[in-house]
């Protein structure tokens, strides 16, 4: 990163005013920051970290198409690890897997579907660009309130000393934890209410042989594995698998609430998870590399905060903005931090950061796909966790199925299907099963 | 306040970096031969052990507090942030009848503070700016 370059102030010292104040260096901040400065508007961007990235983490998969969106043909240059070329959705017991296997080769060419990336690398990579287009990057430095004049959000204050910075308009892409968002009066849903999940995750080391050998896939190429089942001890979540070039990325991701509720560590659900006879001989022989652990905010579009105020906007994980069933979320925010800082370029024409000037954000987001698939799930965690079943019992019973069908003993196959019946209707009645098909019918479609 | 001229550089005043970072293998540094063919076996996936692979800038400040050392002793039989907890920050001292909290560890997800207390009593704010984990991976 080139200091001094495009930017105004003398002897390295950050002015104390900006056109805008982006808090928080990942995608969202990031993808803000980057939109702004190449705009030609002095902005800062505040990460609390060493460098951006340093404090991220994910699965994790991005997607090409939005992040070429505002940075194009970002995957000539930024330090990707995969490139994903197959999706496979396995339902897991204790020791047996139904696995659904997509791969296509469409996903190997340009402008390809997703990659395999290391959060430390790949934001750190989006924060050069965001330098190199003349924006302020500041690390090191935590936010620890916005400055307010009669109501309107002014600038920051961090926690360096003289650390108050001013700006027209401040954006809020502080992540999953939104203690400006709370202190600014945005939050609709109080931290206390049950609208995350906690993820955990380890690095597991690998030869690059091994990886395309065990997993099956040609050189560079990658696979990306979701699982669903009794893997998560029956508590509504997923695992998930990523290979990276010479790592494999293993975790899972379970709502906080019935994490609580059952008194179980998501660490000791991990190590079960690795135990797991077909997830193990993928991992077999790979050593720890690093271990970590996110929120990640489903509460979805019920407990979107306020998303601008005067003087003031909020995108990304801040905003609430993951799509659960989907896996999706850094997206949602590469988007939501264009939108924003598109909206304080219009904004800036017009010379007002009112709350009614910045309600174009939310317009903006509602025309997108953004607030369209929020709405679209916006029952899906609620249903997720009052249907612990999905997660335990109907992935035991497909596997019953396919275990009895496959198996050849001295049963006819008319007296298996009859005991298959029985067996289902003992552990699901009719009445159940409809009952779970019509509110999984709500509350996803 | 200054700009970033460097990303690798150190906060102002130079903490110490602790965790194992260097017995840990560094980020780039290639394939080892798998460790149980050598004959070493994996450490056992103790927490302690998960976290000793993480790199922190140690702050001298804790970010983490209990707000009411009372609720953890009268209300809360379970000691729900124990389990909750990804690191392991916080332990229950049965003689002490208190919780200590291993702020060094945390790796400042907000569990303790989005339900990972029912009681909604312990203060957690980030660490200072530089501090805290570094993830090499993320």
């Amino acid at each position: 990163m080139n200091a001094g370059q495009h930017k105004p102030g003398a002897n390295g010292t950050v002015p104390s005013r900006f056109d805008a104040i982006v808090v928080g260096g990942g995608p969202a901040g990031l993808a803000a920051t980057f939109t702004l400065a190449s705009a030609g508007a002095t902005v800062a961007c505040l990460e609390r970290g060493t460098w951006s990235g340093s404090k991220n983490m994910m699965g994790g998969v991005i997607y090409s198409h939005p992040t070429a969106n505002v940075f194009p043909g970002f995957w000539r240059e930024a330090p990707l690890e995969r490139l994903v070329t197959r999706r496979d959705m396995w339902f897991a017991t204790t020791d047996s897997a139904i696995k659904a296997s997509f791969e296509s080769a469409d996903f190997g060419q340009e402008p390809f579907n997703s990659f395999t990336v290391y959060r430390s690398r790949f934001d750190k990579w989006l924060a050069a660009q965001a330098a190199a287009a003349g924006a302020w990057m500041v690390t090191e430095t935590l936010v620890e309130d916005l400055l307010q004049e009669n109501g309107r959000v002014v600038g920051i204050r961090s926690g360096r000393p003289q650390g108050d910075l001013e700006a027209d308009v401040v954006i809020i892409a502080e992540g999953v934890n939104p203690f400006l968002t709370e202190k600014a009066g945005l939050a609709s849903c109080p931290p206390q209410a049950p609208n995350v999940a906690l993820a955990v995750k380890e690095v597991l080391a690998l030869p690059k042989e091994k990886i395309e050998d065990r997993f099956d896939l040609e050189p560079g190429a990658g696979a990306a594995i979701e699982i669903i089942g009794e893997i998560t001890g029956g508590l509504p979540g997923t695992g998930f698998i990523y290979t990276n070039q010479d790592t494999i990325s293993i975790g899972v991701g379970v709502l906080l609430d019935s994490l609580v509720d059952n008194v179980t560590e998501a660490y000791s659900i991990l190590d079960k998870f690795k135990q797991q006879p077909q997830l193990r001989r993928l991992i077999q022989g790979a050593s720890p590399r690093e271990y970590s652990a996110h929120l990640i905010p489903e509460g979805g579009y019920r407990c979107m905060p306020q998303l601008y105020g005067d003087g003031v906007l909020v995108a990304g994980d801040a905003a609430g903005m993951v799509n659960p069933i989907n896996s999706e979320g850094a997206n949602l925010a590469l988007l939501s931090g264009q939108m924003a800082a598109e909206t304080v370029l219009a904004c800036r024409r017009h010379g007002s950061f009112d709350r009614d000037a910045l309600s174009l954000y939310r317009q903006q987001l509602e025309k997108s796909l953004i607030i369209k698939d929020l709405k679209k799930y916006e029952n899906a965690t609620p249903f997720l966790a009052s249907h612990p079943q999905l997660f335990g019992l109907y992935p035991e019973l497909m596997a019953t199925i396919a275990r009895e069908f496959l198996t050849v003993d001295n049963l006819s196959k008319a007296d298996k299907e009859k005991l298959l019946l029985r067996l289902f209707r003992s552990q699901v009645p009719a009445r159940r099963l409809l009952k779970d098909l019509f509110d999984a019918w709500r509350s996803l479609t | 306040m200054s700009a970033e001229h460097d990303q690798e550089n150190q906060p102002e005043t130079q903490p110490a970096t602790v965790s194992g970072e260097e017995t840990a293998v560094p980020a780039d540094a290639g394939i080892l031969p798998d460790p149980e063919e050598l004959g070493f076996p994996q450490p056992p996936p103790t927490v302690a052990n998960k976290l000793g692979l993480v790199k922190f800038n140690l702050d001298t400040q804790p970010h983490l507090s209990i707000k009411n050392a009372g609720v953890c002793q009268r209300r809360c039989r379970q000691k729900f942030c124990t389990h909750s907890c990804p690191a392991q920050v916080y332990h229950w001292e049965s003689e002490e009848k208190r919780i200590s909290i291993s702020y060094e560890g945390c790796l400042e997800c907000g569990t303790c503070r989005s339900g990972g207390c029912p009681y909604d009593n312990i203060e957690m704010r980030y660490p200072r700016g530089g501090y805290g984990v570094q993830y090499r991976f993320g």
